[in-house]
């Protein structure tokens, strides 16, 4: 577990990404390799997520109701099966939820880092 | 089920999904340029350990109970393969405990808590007690126990309790009959109802039974056979059906019997132990009962009846409604103009009633006691093998703190791992039960053969559905009794795990208990065994007052030679001449009844006393008393004066002699029987042996002259040194249809009424041996365990200068305090518990000391002897290697 993170990369904070694979999927349905890589090239690859937790997390997702799942044929030809993932009403009413409280606490934290000089 | 597959599909999904994810980045590398291998490795490097994602996945998915069961025994399963001797001892030692559990209780089973294999049995009463049997011409006042074949007609007509009313007659000889042309053999019919096998509910295995038209008086004679017998005898040939069965009342008598069906598999009639070969309607009495007619003679009872009640009908109605109809029967009986007495007497009569689910059982009488004591010794020890079980296991929990802890820290929960190790002791628990339902099969069958005085055995049931639950309920229960102590003990480690000291130290003080209540449980055992010993050793030893050396004993029925009463006196005289007349035969004689073989009883009125005495007696030709070895205290025995028509003879022993004369020599003396108008004089005293059984008191003896008081001689006794073939053969000569049941010698029959107690010492013996393995390994082990804990220990003490000698006595002086405590505990419940076992003993108190003494001994010496080993390891221990131990 004490993986050293490499330069440049910031591990994700416990939890966040439960919402960053809702927010991914706002887009439209994805694969687990899809919304792996949306992710880090959204981020210029600041956010490396790790493939341990995505399963993981996008098979808890499914479990809870937030998403649902379904096998297609993509790539070329069609030849590949992909289990695409999508959001469901409950999944985005959920991302909402969290958006909202992200917000909150990202705001709580920036005005202990940055006291509020600009007012 | 589902669950499981279910779970199957979502692996496959998982794999399949980790797959394609795989691909899509090859893919993606390949288009960055990469080589196709490199691009694959590359892949595989940035997706990660694809196992441990699986597993955290699979985690999170959380464990079904039935996958975590199959882990949990799995695991198991490794731990004892990775022990093989350790897991021997403690498998063997369980099957050896469970088995012999197994073993008891199955035979408890069927002698004492099976129902009868018929139709829902619990519906079915029985009119009678069930244990007298013959038939009388008593007519009671208060309870019956026997009933003409009129009065049952009467019951089943009249009453409104019961469904159905069947009977049969109470006893059962063996005959010789002619199965299917073939030559005279041995068999037991039993006469029975014609809604026997209706009442009861038991259906054909092949062909019927009998039905209500087998019944009427002028019906064609039918049998049905039992499966056992359709079995041995025919080999379950279905041809069986038709074949006839010829029987001989008398030589020129004959009646073919047709065979007309066989009774269902396991149905051995309403006895339990008893196993009649064939059942005869109570239609064809007169043609086969030895006794004669008496189908519709009111007064000769010699019927017994089932009854099954009708739905709603409790048992207490039944007995009015039967009780009602009884006293008017037998007032019609009575006449126009009965005595008051007479009135007076029917006014008191009443039927005896009893719930017979289970059949009448004699046995359950002879076996109950000894089989319960048996019980509880097995019990002992199997709870003397799970003490060990338990300190091996506590031994392990020791040595897996470390791994417990270390599963603990990295999540599992405590609930989890408790699961866990009570698996292990499960598994071991059915382990040792399955081995021990094996052991069971093979020591009940030995037990059966031991206790049947048959060759087949009569309890066939063998080990059934309930027993099988018995055993696993008791292997479970075991399993939890010495798994429950360790597996807390090794799941409460990781809460302090670093003071590991004080741990270890508790851990060992249950240990050390369980020794000591080993000890207490083995001594119990011991006593009990040396006591039972002791007892069969008093009995064998026990001079039964007549001498059992060169005598022979054969049964007969000479009801079958056909002779008349009154030529059948000499005809004994005959066949006596005859034997007596063999070279080397010394002395032969006829009885009615013989030792272990029945008894015969009448009242009696000593002359000038009006109260009637019981007393016991026999029916002798005159060598009777020389043919056994009996001595005469004083008058003469039987000869040629002792005619029909001379004056009433009778010899009586010397307790009779001292309980009706204790003043005055009783020679020349007279009694009375109620229903003879002489008087019958003493004519010679002998001197007292015993009568029935070795365990009982020798009653007042009464022994009647054959000559003037006809009876049937059913034994015969012959002093020789001779074998039996040769006194078959005169047999033979001198009457071709004597049919001779038994043959066997006067010691084997003292010997076969001392079975159960020789049964009861050879398995006390054998548990008692088995206890004391048991606690030695028990005491072996824990001071193993104790003295590689504190080698560190021993080795400062030996580099400190402790000499040898002062460690070994050390380690040792606490194990001997342990069993010191046992000892005493054991020796405690010796003395409160002697008192509950002396009935089963003959010739000693219930604490005998000598036993006591000497089990005390071997115990404390064959302890010593466990403990001494690896205290002299502890001697032993190289300073050096132990202090760089662990």
């Amino acid at each position: 577990m004490a993986s050293k993170t490499p330069p440049g990369k910031v591990e994700l904070l416990q939890g966040t990404l439960d919402m960053l694979i809702l927010r991914t999927l706002l887009f439209g349905p994805a694969h687990g390799h899809q919304i792996a890589k949306h992710i880090q090239r959204t981020t210029s690859d600041v956010l490396q997520i790790e493939h341990g937790s995505l399963y993981p997390a996008l098979h808890r997702l499914e479990r809870k109701g937030w998403l649902s799942a379904k096998w297609e044929s993509a790539g070329k030809d069609l030849k590949r099966e992909f289990k695409y993932y999508r959001l469901t009403p409950a999944g985005r009413k959920q991302l909402a939820a969290e958006e909202s409280k992200w917000k909150q606490l990202a705001a709580a934290i920036a005005s202990v880092m940055w006291p509020a000089e600009e007012t | 089920m589902w669950d499981w597959r279910r779970r199957k599909l979502r692996e496959q999904e998982l794999e399949r999904e980790i797959r394609s994810h795989l691909d899509a980045e090859c893919a993606e590398q390949e288009g960055a340029g990469l080589p196709p291998k490199q691009a694959a490795q590359a892949a595989r490097r940035t997706f990660g350990n694809t196992t441990l994602i699986k597993e955290i996945t699979r985690e999170m998915w959380g464990w079904t109970s039935m996958e975590r069961l199959v882990q949990d025994v799995r695991y198991a399963l490794r731990a004892m393969r990775r022990n093989p001797l350790v897991t021997a001892v403690a498998v063997l030692s369980l099957a050896l405990g469970i088995g012999a559990n197994t073993a008891i209780f199955s035979l408890i089973h069927s002698v004492m808590l099976e129902n009868l294999p018929v139709k829902e049995a619990d519906q079915l009463v029985l009119l009678g007690d069930g244990m007298s049997s013959g038939s009388t011409d008593d007519e009671p006042s208060g309870n019956w126990l026997l009933f003409s074949y009129p009065v049952y007609r009467e019951f089943q007509t009249r009453n409104q309790v019961f469904s159905g009313l069947a009977a049969f007659v109470s006893y059962a000889d063996r005959m010789l009959v002619e199965v299917d042309r073939a030559e005279p053999e041995l068999a037991t019919p039993k006469l029975v109802s014609g809604n026997y096998f209706a009442v009861l509910g038991v259906p054909a295995a092949a062909g019927r039974t009998f039905g209500p038209q087998d019944d009427s008086p002028n019906a064609p004679p039918v049998a049905v056979l039992s499966y056992s017998y359709w079995e041995r005898r025919f080999a379950r040939d279905p041809h069986a059906i038709g074949k006839t069965i010829v029987v001989r009342k008398t030589p020129q008598s004959a009646v073919a019997i047709e065979i007309v069906g066989v009774a269902r598999r396991g149905f051995f009639g309403e006895k339990v132990g008893a196993a009649p070969e064939f059942w005869l309607p109570l239609a064809t009495e007169a043609s086969v009962d030895p006794r004669g007619s008496w189908l519709n003679d009111r007064a000769l009872s010699c019927l017994q009846m089932l009854g099954r009640l009708r739905p709603g009908v409790s048992e207490a109605q039944a007995q009015v409604n039967i009780n009602v109809i009884f006293r008017q029967v037998l007032r019609d009986y009575a006449g126009s103009q009965p005595a008051a007495e007479r009135l007076h007497a029917i006014a008191r009569t009443r039927v005896e009633m009893h719930p017979a689910p289970r059949g009448i059982s004699t046995l359950r009488a002879r076996y109950a006691e000894p089989l319960v004591f048996l019980f509880a010794l097995t019990g002992a020890v199997l709870l003397i093998a799970c003490a060990n079980l338990a300190n091996l296991l506590l031994a392990r929990a020791a040595a897996r703190q470390k791994e417990m802890a270390v599963r603990a820290a990295i999540g599992a929960n405590r609930a989890r791992l408790l699961r866990q190790t009570l698996t292990e002791s499960l598994v071991l628990a059915i382990s040792g039960g399955a081995l021990g339902t094996i052991f069971a099969f093979w020591a009940r069958a030995a037990l059966v053969r031991f206790v049947s005085d048959t060759p087949f055995p009569v309890l066939a049931t063998g080990i059934n559905l309930p027993v099988l639950c018995f055993t696993a309920l008791v292997s479970l229960a075991s399993g939890l009794l010495f798994g429950l102590a360790p597996a807390v003990s090794a799941t409460r480690a990781e809460l302090h795990y670093s003071i590991k000291e004080a741990q270890g130290r508790k851990k060992f003080r249950i240990g050390r208990l369980l020794v000591a209540a080993q000890v207490a449980l083995t001594l119990l055992l011991l006593v009990a065994a040396g006591a039972f010993v002791r007892s069969l050793q008093n009995l064998h030893s026990f001079d039964p007052g007549f001498k059992s050396a060169n005598v022979l004993m054969f049964e007969i029925d000479p009801r079958q030679t056909g002779y008349q009463p009154a030529q059948i006196n000499s005809f004994y005289d005959r066949l006596l001449e005859r034997i007596e007349g063999l070279p080397g035969v010394l002395s032969a004689a006829l009885s009615r009844v013989a030792y272990s073989r029945g008894i015969w009883g009448n009242f009696i009125q000593i002359s000038g006393d009006r109260t009637g005495h019981i007393v016991r007696g026999n029916f002798i030709t005159p060598h009777y008393f020389e043919t056994l070895g009996i001595p005469l205290r004083a008058g003469r025995t039987f000869g040629p004066q002792d005619s029909l028509g001379a004056p009433k003879t009778a010899i009586v022993n010397e307790v009779f002699a001292r309980k009706f004369f204790p003043a005055t020599p009783a020679l020349g003396r007279r009694f009375r029987f109620p229903d003879a108008n002489a008087e019958t004089t003493i004519v010679g005293v002998v001197r007292d042996f015993t009568y029935n059984r070795i365990r009982e008191d020798t009653p007042p003896l009464v022994f009647l002259p054959y000559t003037q008081f006809p009876s049937l001689l059913r034994n015969l006794a012959v002093h020789t040194s001779r074998n039996a073939a040769a006194i078959r053969q005169v047999i033979k000569e001198v009457s071709p249809s004597l049919p001779v049941l038994t043959a066997t010698t006067l010691d084997d029959l003292v010997d076969r009424t001392l079975t159960t107690e020789e049964l009861v010492a050879r398995l006390a013996t054998f548990f008692g041996l088995l206890a004391i393995c048991l606690a030695a390994i028990g005491i072996y082990g824990v001071l193993s365990y104790a003295v590689a804990g504190r080698t560190a220990e021993m080795g400062i003490r030996l580099a400190l200068g402790a000499r040898p000698e002062q460690v070994r006595w050390t380690v040792l002086r606490e194990m001997l305090l342990l069993i010191g405590m046992g000892m005493a505990v054991g020796i405690a419940a010796v003395m409160a518990g002697g008192r509950l076992v002396e009935n089963l003993l003959f010739g000693l108190k219930g604490a005998d000391p000598v036993t006591l003494i000497g089990a005390s001994l071997l115990l404390v010496g064959v302890a010593a002897a466990a403990a001494y080993w690896p205290a002299r390891r502890a001697s032993r221990i190289d300073p050096l290697m132990a202090l760089r131990y662990e």
